[in-house]
């Protein structure tokens, strides 16, 4: 794990916490900031620094232990868990291409050019992607 | 004049010097409990506030030491505590009069909150034999006193006025001798308690960098004083064991109250050099929004009491002062703020009931 490993989130954005949370942790479970055995802070740890409920906290972890990336013990909090990327459906494909579409269409009414976008997503789709990403 | 009436002219000394102080001691962009701009203490209107405040308690400061001075000349206790109530009431409308006038100047803090992703630990200082020093105080001061068993007179003084002549008297028995020892442990259990919490049930304002590193040092020295206070409780109560075999409390009152006055000092000038969250330790930031202390104004009641029942926090960094608070939206905080009260006082009676 890396030390450095910081989640941020906004209150004031219109995503929910529990969304914010799961998308960060996500986000570093697949660039491999995290190995299987892993632990993560508790509900409690987490809740208590971003200063949301427990349940805002539990319900991202919920979603990532359904997704297959954690393993929730009543004690010992979240392990991360040793995870195969699934093949992606048609389904899930078309569900991403319309939160990517939102998504661009946000940022080019924000002022980013097309160029940029096309960059960042070059950019990030060569990272290498860690364990349980495709 | 007596140490007693000289005390009670440097204590309300002491309590305007702290009070005068601690706006300089919170963080940079919290001022009279309101979310501000680092740069607005600094500003005409800022010096304002802060002139208002200052020249308010020292107004209350005088007004008090009249009062008491006058008690005193009239030997008439209940004046002497209306002086020590005028100054406690003073301030404390000093300081809201300052939050009123700084609340137009609120800033909306930054909505941005961060988590470190390692799990923690919670380290008590000192370790195990650290945290075990003040019980084994306590045991050790019960051991000698019950191999002394046969010296206790039959019926021996309990309580002494603060002329130093004994007032109420006890019977040998386990409870009359035993009682301050269960009374200490009593207490350092639940300072223990307290020390606890406030690692594993506290915000933690910034997740990574100096200003963590700051606010983890702050941290580790507010309970390493939680520790000494302990310590300082088992050799109190351990000094009152061994007053049935004394007689006088004259000695053991100026060793305790001497002692105490000594800690408070150390500990104030140890906390007011680390600044709330440790934050005199990093230099102030202009980044805007400011951060704060990641609460919402809106969640403080007159600038003081943290109410929020969407905050999982049991403990969260004081906006006035230094150190932490409850957060009184949360059950637990009344359970422990309870038992905090009301085990102690109960612990007390029920061993003079027993005496």
């Amino acid at each position: 794990m890396t030390p450095d490993a910081t989640l941020r989130i906004d209150l004031d954005s219109t995503v929910p916490a529990y969304r914010q949370i799961a998308d960060g942790i996500r986000a570093r479970l697949v660039a491999g900031h995290f190995q299987p055995g892993d632990q993560l802070p508790t509900v409690r740890q987490i809740a208590i620094d971003l200063g949301v409920h427990h349940n805002t906290v539990a319900e991202a972890y919920r979603t990532l232990a359904d997704e297959g990336w954690l393993d929730l013990g009543r004690r010992r909090g979240a392990t991360v868990q040793e995870r195969t990327a699934p093949k992606a459906t048609p389904k899930t494909k078309a569900r991403f291409r319309q939160r990517l579409r939102e998504l661009i269409a946000e940022a080019r009414g924000a002022g980013v050019t097309a160029d940029v976008i096309a960059a960042e997503l070059a950019a990030l789709a060569s990272e290498p992607a860690g364990r349980g990403g495709a | 004049m007596t140490a007693y009436d000289l005390m009670l002219f440097v204590l309300p000394a002491g309590v305007l010097l702290v009070g005068v102080l601690t706006p300089k001691l919170t963080r940079p962009d919290i001022l009279f409990s309101v979310t501000v701009d680092p740069a607005f203490r600094a500003s005409t209107e800022g010096r304002r506030i802060l002139r208002g405040f200052r020249a308010a308690m020292v107004v209350s400061y005088a007004a008090a030491l009249l009062v008491i001075g006058a008690g005193l000349a009239a030997k008439a206790r209940w004046v002497i505590g209306a002086g020590v109530v005028l100054q406690v009431v003073g301030q404390t409308l000093a300081f809201l009069a300052a939050h009123r006038r700084t609340l137009a100047h609120a800033v909306a803090p930054s909505a941005v909150r961060e988590a470190g992703l390692a799990p923690r630990r919670a380290k008590l200082p000192g370790g195990l034999a650290g945290q075990a020093g003040p019980f084994v105080i306590l045991a050790a001061a019960a051991a000698w006193i019950g191999a002394r068993w046969r010296q206790i007179p039959p019926r021996f003084p309990v309580h002494w006025n603060l002329s130093g002549r004994a007032d109420a008297w006890a019977d040998r028995s386990l409870a009359s001798v035993f009682g301050a020892i269960a009374d200490g442990a009593v207490m350092c259990g639940l300072l223990l308690l307290l020390a606890w919490l406030l690692l594993t049930r506290s915000r933690r304002i910034a997740a990574a960098g100096d200003r963590a590193q700051a606010e983890q040092r702050f941290r580790s020295t507010t309970s390493t004083i939680v520790l000494a206070t302990e310590y300082l409780v088992a050799a109190t109560f351990a000094l009152l064991t061994g007053l049935p075999l004394r007689g006088s409390a004259s000695g053991v009152a100026a060793a305790v109250t001497v002692g105490t006055l000594i800690f408070v000092v150390a500990t104030v000038v140890v906390m007011a050099r680390l600044g709330q969250g440790g934050t005199r330790l990093v230099p102030a930031n202009a980044a805007t929004p400011p951060i704060g202390d990641r609460t919402a104004d809106a969640h403080w009641r007159w600038g003081l009491v943290y109410v929020n029942r969407n905050d999982a926090a049991l403990l969260v960094e004081k906006r006035f002062g230094l150190g932490y608070t409850f957060n009184f939206g949360n059950p637990w905080s009344w359970v422990i703020l309870g038992a905090l009260l009301i085990v102690p006082i109960a612990v007390t009676w029920l061993v003079r009931l027993a005496s």
